[in-house]
């Protein structure tokens, strides 16, 4: 018995018809009783690995709807499941959301299997630990607990394996469904976990401490726990010069702080503040800002209201018209906006500017909460300058420290236990300088020796072969 | 129990909390008899602060796991100990009001002169009242961040003063011209900040997870800020001079008014006032925390109901017409700040330790 939709009618007949057809002897099957012809057909008949023994009416329907084929015997009170599984999925293709020129260029499917073997590829170790379990009463979805044994730590697993096992929910479509319900602080809108559709990048979070989740039908892994100097780490970082990752991960954190704070500041210095710019440069914003009709704040309120509405556009409409909703938003619309005295170009500048500064950050997932702060920034700015946007700031800091991921803090700095973060996860350190260590493993926790210094070969081979 | 912290993060707390107020009570060194020897005071205030600071941290040590409204009722008795717990606990409380009403007269004399004091008191108290309620661990957290910034504009500032127009140093000169007198007069104001920064080390060593190591966090935190505070007085002293410094309420907001970038900025003191208003608020919180922790040990409460009853009623004196920063000048004499740094921090504080060490309460390491 199986579902034609979900199992591999070639894998049936290869390891279950036709064995069964071409060796069960008519003496064969009549010599033996009813019971142990089922044992038979599992220890000598059927050509498969994954052969399992089922006792109840639920197993079978649980095994059949995962794609195994069931074999019943008339008569016997027990079934065998052959892993049969096999439905149509997309082959492997390119990270598409997070693109980089070096490193391995695959990202996951909607497979499990395929994606676990993606991960294995990366992490060939006895010690990756794959536990499995099943979530959502309806859909039944695959998911997949990946850590490795001796550096993940034991209160983490164990913590991630209780909010898996405890989610009550019928169906699940996707990671996004898992991630919601097992996060830390469900009212905050900011992730406190990383979701990676590159395996390279599953692999090395694993090897640093923390457990990766996968699920079937999602092409994405939830790596857990998360820290907030991940918002600024690129996948192909680790494959780079240390100096140049270090100097383009210093970037990203301005670009970030370009994207919050940009406009927000800009209206706070135009509107309260404005004897801190030179005469020159005072003159010049008030000339552009001569005959517009709202108050900058409003203006600047709108305007990047309008961004977002034309980005969005622009991510959900199909390719061939995505890049047209761009171009017709920011350009015509933007220099129609100008020209007709409704928003001044200084404004336009600083608010495209913080736009394509937010595409700097590679946490697509992340930046999305982030980019949304702006807002009440702005608004703080706009009413009472940069004092607001320091206390807007100061709640914000508030708020990220008190975040935690799986019980870690999110947001720390120098608390002790987590200084290497620092040199880890924040610049990039030449191997020469410091061994690796992992911030949040217990055991094992040198991930890298420190690397030989470079020696110049001509003065070490002096007592090298001479003739 | 929840909400732990190291010893390391209550050391960054102490100092951020310690480093942002300067600008305020930079005043209390400067601006009276001391004059050229304002940095003497720094130094003196300094070292008894720190003095202060260790006795309380000793005191902490003593009781791991309670905070000073649980052990002074362990030490003297329910009633005496509630007697002695609500003074200090209020004195912080006190401290965290005038803060608060210190930050919006600033800013109303300095920079928003048209917005009403009590948005920027009330909009201070609420980020108060939000880090309180999150717990000691989520400040401590908080507190990197915010060192990190205050200390970078800090650094940054002075690089710059002393690039740009550092006046002379024969303005700290002649040295103790009018005797010691006025320098320990002037010592008196900045020992009672000192002694209060020190003061929550009684609320929040209740949480740290290293008791024995309370005493170097808090004078390392104090010694540090004392450096910081030196360096600020002899710079403002050097380059605004004896007179005109002793004669301005916000002397470091002048002194940042000397930097200035040629074309591309031409006031730096708004940004340090926005950097100022992270520390200062972070200060606030501190100082609501601790009182609430000791308030609600005192009473049996949640520190989290405790913070938010006070902040309550914080609301009618910050919410009171702010026009003027020279009635702050009054809080801050040495006339007000002396008599309750002896009652409150050297009395009480005093009377818990002795009777600890008389009658063999609390661990003999403290």
């Amino acid at each position: 018995m199986y579902l034609e939709s979900l199992a591999d009618e070639a894998a049936v007949k290869a390891a279950v018809t036709e064995p069964l057809l071409l060796w069960a002897r008519p003496d064969f099957v009549r010599d033996l009783s009813r019971a142990s012809l089922l044992d038979q057909a599992h220890s000598r008949l059927i050509l498969a690995q994954d052969i399992k023994r089922l006792d109840t009416m639920g197993d079978v329907l649980d095994k059949v709807l995962k794609g195994h084929a069931v074999l019943l015997v008339d008569g016997t009170e027990a079934a065998l499941a052959v892993e049969t599984k096999g439905w149509p999925s997309r082959s492997l293709e390119k990270p598409s959301s997070e693109v980089g020129v070096l490193g391995p260029q695959v990202a996951f499917t909607e497979s499990i299997r395929y994606n676990i073997a993606l991960v294995r590829l990366q992490l060939n170790t006895p010690d990756l630990v794959i536990e499995s379990m099943s979530i959502g009463r309806k859909s039944r979805t695959d998911v997949r607990l990946l850590h490795v044994d001796g550096v993940a730590r034991g209160e983490i697993v164990d913590e991630v394996r209780r909010r898996l096992l405890s989610i009550d929910t019928d169906v699940i479509l996707d990671m996004g469904m898992i991630r919601n319900l097992i996060r830390d602080d469900p009212f905050s809108p900011f992730a406190m976990d990383r979701l990676t559709e590159r395996p390279d990048s599953v692999a090395a979070e694993l090897n640093k401490g923390r457990v990766a989740v996968l699920s079937n039908n999602s092409p994405f892994a939830l790596v857990l726990p998360a820290h907030f100097s991940m918002t600024f780490e690129a996948a192909e970082d680790q494959y780079m010069n240390p100096l140049t990752a270090s100097v383009i991960r210093i970037t990203r954190m301005m670009a970030y702080a370009l994207s919050l704070l940009g406009s927000p500041v800009y209206v706070a210095i135009v509107t309260f503040h404005f004897e801190l710019l030179p005469l020159p440069v005072l003159l010049n914003i008030a000339a552009t800002q001569e005959g517009v009709p709202f108050p900058i704040g409003l203006t600047a309120f709108v305007t990047e209201l309008v961004m977002e509405i034309v980005r969005e556009a622009g991510v959900r409409l199909p390719q061939q018209f995505g890049p047209a909703v761009s171009i017709v938003g920011a350009l015509v619309l933007g220099q129609a906006a100008i020209q007709a005295g409704f928003v001044p170009p200084g404004l336009v500048i600083v608010i495209t500017m913080g736009t394509i500064a937010s595409f700097a950050v590679p946490r697509a997932e992340k930046t999305i909460s982030y980019r949304l702060l702006r807002f009440p920034l702005l608004l703080l700015g706009a009413t009472i300058g940069l004092y607001g946007v320091a206390f807007g700031l100061l709640m914000l800091i508030y708020h990220f420290s008190s975040l935690k991921s799986v019980g870690v803090p999110y947001f720390t700095l120098y608390t002790p236990g987590e200084v290497q973060r620092l040199t880890t996860e924040a610049i990039v350190v030449p191997p020469q300088l410091s061994p690796v260590t992992r911030p949040l493993g217990r055991h094992d926790r040198v991930r890298r020796g420190r690397s030989p210094k470079p020696r110049d070969p001509k003065a070490s081979g002096r007592g090298g072969s001479r003739r | 129990m929840s909400g732990l912290i190291s010893a390391r993060q209550l050391m960054l707390m102490i100092l951020v909390a310690r480093i942002s107020v300067m600008v305020v009570f930079l005043p209390v060194v400067t601006s009276g008899d001391a004059r050229q020897d304002a940095w003497i005071a720094a130094i003196l205030a300094t070292l008894a602060g720190s003095l202060l600071g260790a006795l309380m941290a000793s005191l902490a040590m003593r009781f791991p796991g309670k905070s000073f409204g649980s052990f002074a009722q362990d030490v003297l008795g329910g009633i005496l100990g509630r007697a002695v717990a609500f003074p200090v606990a209020l004195t912080l409380y006190g401290m965290a009001v005038v803060r608060a009403r210190v930050l919006a007269l600033v800013i109303i004399s300095e920079v928003m002169r048209e917005t009403p004091g009590w948005v920027f008191g009330l909009s201070i108290l609420v980020a108060a009242v939000y880090g309180s309620t999150l717990g000691p661990d989520t400040m401590g957290r908080a507190a990197e961040a915010i060192l990190t910034i205050v200390m970078g504009s800090i650094v940054i500032g002075i690089a710059l003063v002393l690039i740009s127009r550092v006046g002379p140093a024969t303005n700290l000169k002649p040295v103790l011209e009018r005797g010691i007198s006025p320098v320990l007069k002037a010592t008196i104001t900045p020992l009672f900040y000192f002694a209060t920064s020190a003061a929550t080390v009684l609320a929040l060593g209740k949480y740290c997870t290293e008791p024995s190591r309370l005493r170097r966090a808090v004078v390392a935190s104090l010694l540090v800020s004392g450096v910081v505070l030196t360096t600020v007085a002899a710079l403002v002293v050097t380059t605004l001079g004896p007179h005109n410094a002793g004669h301005r309420l916000t002397p470091v907001l002048a002194l940042a008014r000397v930097v200035f970038f040629e074309g591309v900025m031409e006031r730096l003191d708004l940004f340090l006032i926005a950097i100022w208003v992270l520390g200062l608020a972070f200060e606030v919180t501190l100082l609501l925390l601790s009182s609430s922790i000791i308030l609600g040990d005192t009473l049996g409460l949640s520190f989290r109901h405790v913070a938010v009853a006070l902040a309550l009623v914080a609301v009618v004196p910050l919410s009171l017409g702010v026009t003027t920063l020279f009635d702050y000048r009054q809080v801050i004499s040495p006339e007000v700040t002396g008599p309750v740094t002896l009652i409150v921090y050297v009395g009480l504080v005093g009377l818990v330790f002795v009777a600890a060490l008389i009658r063999g309460k609390g661990r003999k390491d403290g």
